[in-house]
């Protein structure tokens, strides 16, 4: 029963963040969702090639909490998964998040006027760009 | 039918598990794994030595670089949301080199079923990863 109100609350924040928001965020969200659509490698011996997101193993679904400082994987399979939130820099339009585990550093910058977000983990020899859509999480965890 | 499916998917997860409980690694490549798979391979006497080298190479090297990354599929304890990033780019050359080992060495036949083992192999470890 649990786990079929968990699915329904992830499928909720999947479609919230689908869907298209008059505003997509503001000063006061502490919570967004982001679906991640795409995904880039790049390395210095070759062109950025486009990867599946399993491939990487990144969750397509990312809540970002900022007020616990923690970015957590969202998705149906792949959930629970955290990283820290380092720092949090607002401008009057974007978002921009970072941080970095001992082998990689991160960072994600989501339009606070379209909700778009890219974001890249460089883990060395390395680094992946994420694209997706961000709002702010309606059901937060 | 489903119930049916249920109950064999746990007898089967029941059985392997004392495996990776004595062998405590995320890589399904212990020596009875290994001894499976050489049956499942239908390797000839000559063949034997050179994949069961293979594999306990991929398992000496795998558990290197899973250590390296601070992950032991043990307690667990789930990996950070961006950790096997790099940590899957660092596996890739291993698995790449042990392929090419394999198709020197195989049939195409015990090579797709080669290729069936590494991919039942990649959703374990996701499993053992708690992915």
């Amino acid at each position: 029963m649990r786990r079929t109100i968990c699915s329904l609350k992830f499928c909720l924040a999947l479609l919230a963040a689908s869907a298209v928001f008059p505003q997509a965020g503001n000063a006061e969200d502490k919570t967004y969702i982001c679906s991640i659509s795409d995904a880039r490698e790049c390395t210095s011996e070759a062109d950025c090639k486009a990867v599946e997101l399993e491939e990487i193993l990144v969750a397509p679904l990312i809540i970002y909490d900022l007020e616990k400082k923690a970015i957590v994987s969202a998705a149906m399979r792949d959930h629970g998964r955290e990283e820290k939130i380092a720092g949090i820099h607002r401008t009057p339009s974007d978002l921009i998040i970072y941080g970095h585990g001992d082998d990689e550093v991160w960072n994600t910058i989501i339009s606070l006027k379209d909700g778009t977000m890219t974001g890249n983990i460089n883990s060395g020899d390395a680094t992946h760009i994420l694209f997706g859509h961000c709002a702010p999480n309606i059901y937060p965890r | 039918m489903y119930c049916g499916a249920l109950v064999a998917a746990c007898v089967m997860l029941a059985a392997l598990a004392p495996v990776h409980a004595a062998q405590g690694s995320v890589l399904p490549l212990s020596e009875a794994h290994i001894s499976q798979y050489l049956k499942r391979l239908s390797l000839t006497e000559k063949q034997k030595p050179s994949v069961t080298a293979i594999m306990r190479r991929w398992r000496q090297e795998g558990e290197a670089i899973l250590k390296k990354h601070g992950i032991t599929g043990q307690g667990g304890k789930k990996p950070g949301l961006f950790q096997l990033v790099g940590l899957k780019g660092e596996l890739k050359s291993v698995v790449q080199w042990g392929r090419s080992e394999a198709s020197k060495i195989l049939t195409p036949v015990q090579m797709r079923e080669f290729e069936k083992i590494y991919a039942e192999g990649a959703v374990l470890i996701r499993k053992n990863l708690h992915l």
